[in-house]
């Protein structure tokens, strides 16, 4: 946690900024037509397609689990709303197979053709063979599946309506964004990357996963290993592809980007450094190693303590990277007049959110509540049953407990004792945990680790921790925009002073990596669950 | 349809209508997750894709994950959302 900050109060919504220019979450638009929808849609019937799927998919985005909150619905009679038991209702009867009755769990198929709908199992199938309809809207992902070639199939025109459908649903003003789409309509977010395109040249397949070690120059694994967890960041990364306004108006630019390295007091820029860095890690094409010359003499310009050639804290690189983040954004928008609230910095708009703590006077019973910006979570390993695993380090650190002090009530004003517990009141994009293995002992003036061994989730279900828990009507309710992804971990092995830092992360298609120094290999899942933790970066992944 | 298939059918659209199932899918999902189940299948989809060139279609691909994705939810996952369906079951049926 760090202390408040004077932006932190207006710290709220710069997610949704980020998220609009996010592509969306599905590459389904890459799916290309078969040779049957392509002749079916140059005859005269391509309108009566579109208007046929069209209808379907508004029907599949209304089971649609992570959309269907967001959705109102209004009969068209009257404008009244149509209530949410009522909408199941309507869903029930309308997605129920024509053949055994049932709505084998809304996974049925539409015909394009006929009213008939048919279950996944049997009679989607089944149906398609007797009357030769052979396509069919799968009310599951609102995609055309082509029954003579077992496949999915799809059309730039069937995915923009697809997406328009989406979009449409999100758009309105009252509608919490939760998932990121793009527009869709306009800018076909899937436009040719095979084209052209001046000044631009496609980075080889290899470089672009972005697999690349860093040289050890010395204990410098506590910077490695987070810098690997940064470049791998999918938010991170987003923010500095697309990071204009530091590229044109730092004056740092050109000693970074190859014209000379003159790094110096005034022109130490870690942003600068940190952005060619993501430039040769997704660019290069050889697996040498990337070198940490300037990162060093950029962070000793920036503070002192760190490029000293002594092992340090991998937590406090990381705080220090997110500070640098911040302060550079600042200066920048400075120059190009533009600086915005709330900020929109990678701190301010992936890694913060907000605790509040509540004080529960035992006299009155009043609760006070303060909010507080959280970096990250710092969690006590200590004081746990055996196989402790994250969950319990959640449950001690949001636990109700009783204050050690006396506290003055501001209600009854008496002094008594009280009950203080913390929750989440807002969920960052991207949340960071600490699990705390460094002990240092004030009177000995000595650093002790605690190697005790805490089970990881790769998914965590955060309901439970925030504050707008339910704790007495829905106390096993799962929120699914509550749940997060393990996407990147940072382990300690070792002695305190002389041990070893290793990064392991996820990539998309869910394969994990380690980062050892220079040396990148496979790992496996089972890998990453006996890893002992330091550090954890879990990614929003609504389920 | 067999007397067997149309209480079947009754007692899942009953689980539906009543969004039990809703719950219960939510649930198990969220384990399948927390245990690695659903990287697990991304990853055997992915290269069974790879290894087939191209020439594998969706009915095919999901023909020969099923039993595998099946096999590899972990037993305890498997029990703790049965026992909940049985409870869904024991309380409805009288």
């Amino acid at each position: 946690m760090l202390p408040a900050t004077s932006e932190s109060a207006a710290v709220a919504n710069q997610l949704p900024n980020l998220q609009q220019h996010t592509p969306p979450p599905d590459n389904y638009g890459q799916i290309k037509p078969c040779s049957h929808l392509r002749s079916v849609l140059e005859t005269k019937a391509y309108q009566t397609v579109l208007n046929t799927y069209q209808q379907a998919v508004a029907i599949s985005i209304a089971i649609n689990p992570l959309l269907s909150s967001h959705l109102v619905y209004q009969l068209k009679k009257d404008g009244l709303k149509v209530s949410h038991s009522r909408l199941d209702e309507f869903k029930a009867k309308a997605l129920r197979c024509s053949l055994c009755d049932t709505s084998n769990f809304y996974l049925v198929f539409v015909c394009l053709q006929c009213p008939h709908v048919g279950c996944y199992k049997k009679h989607g199938m089944q149906h398609a063979k007797e009357s030769g309809h052979m396509f069919a809207i799968d009310s599951h992902n609102g995609l055309l599946f082509c029954f003579s070639c077992g496949n999915y199939t799809n059309h730039s025109d069937l995915n923009r309506i697809r997406l328009s459908c989406v979009a449409a649903c999100l758009g309105s003003p009252n509608g919490k964004t939760g998932i990121t789409f793009g527009n869709g309509t306009e800018n076909d977010t899937s436009f040719d990357v095979d084209s052209n395109i001046d000044g631009y040249t496609r980075p080889l397949g290899s470089a672009i996963q972005g697999l690349k070690g860093i040289v050890n120059m010395g204990s410098t694994c506590f910077m490695s290993c987070i810098l690997q967890t940064m470049l791998h960041n999918p938010l991170v990364r987003y923010q500095f592809f697309n990071n204009d306004l530091h590229f044109f108006n730092c004056p740092s630019q050109p000693h970074y980007n190859g014209a000379d390295e003159m790094i110096d007091e005034n022109s130490a820029c870690i942003t600068c450094l940190i952005d060619s860095a993501f430039k040769d890690f997704y660019t290069t094409p050889t697996a040498e190693g990337y070198g940490l010359t300037n990162l060093l003499t950029t962070a000793w310009y920036k503070n002192r303590l760190l490029a000293g050639f002594q092992e340090q804290d991998a937590h406090e690189f990381w705080q220090f990277l997110l500070n640098e983040f911040h302060s550079d954004h600042e200066r920048v928008a400075e120059l190009a007049d533009i600086l915005l609230l709330p900020c929109r910095c990678i701190m301010h708009s992936i890694f913060l959110g907000e605790l509040e703590s509540s004080i529960a006077c035992n006299s009155c019973g009043n609760v006070t509540k303060t909010v507080d910006p959280l970096v990250d979570l710092p969690l006590e390993i200590n004081h746990l049953n055996e196989n402790p695993s994250l969950y319990d380090c959640l449950d001690q650190f949001t636990h109700n407990e009783l204050l050690d002090v006396n506290y003055r009530c501001s209600l009854c004003g008496k002094e008594s004792k009280a009950h203080k517990s913390l929750r989440i009141k807002k969920l960052s994009p991207v949340l960071s945990i600490q699990l705390k293995r460094f002990k240092h002992n004030m009177l000995l003036d000595k650093a002790s680790k605690i190697e005790t061994k805490v089970d990881i989730p790769l998914f965590l279900n955060l309901t439970k921790y925030a504050s707008d828990w339910d704790e007495t009507t829905a106390p096993d309710a799962i929120d699914t925009n509550k749940v997060y992804e393990l996407f990147a971990m940072v382990h300690h092995q070792g002695l305190v002073n002389t041990g070893h830092y290793v990064a392991l992360v996820k990539n998309s298609s869910g394969q994990w990596f380690k980062f050892d120094d220079s040396v990148v290999s496979y790992a496996s899942q089972e890998e990453v669950k006996s890893t002992n933790a330091y550090l954890l970066f879990y990614i929003s992944h609504t389920i | 349809m067999s007397d067997l298939e149309a209480i079947k059918a009754q007692i899942q659209n009953h689980l539906v209508d009543s969004g039990n199932y809703d719950v219960i899918s939510k649930q198990l999902k969220l384990k399948l997750y927390e245990c690695g189940w659903f990287d697990q299948i991304t990853q055997v989809a992915t290269n069974e894709l790879k290894s087939a060139g191209g020439n594998v279609n969706f009915d095919m691909l999901l023909k020969s994950l099923k039993p595998r994705a099946e096999e590899l939810v972990p037993s305890e996952v498997k029990e703790e959302i049965l026992q909940k369906i049985r409870a869904y079951l024991d309380d409805t049926i009288q």
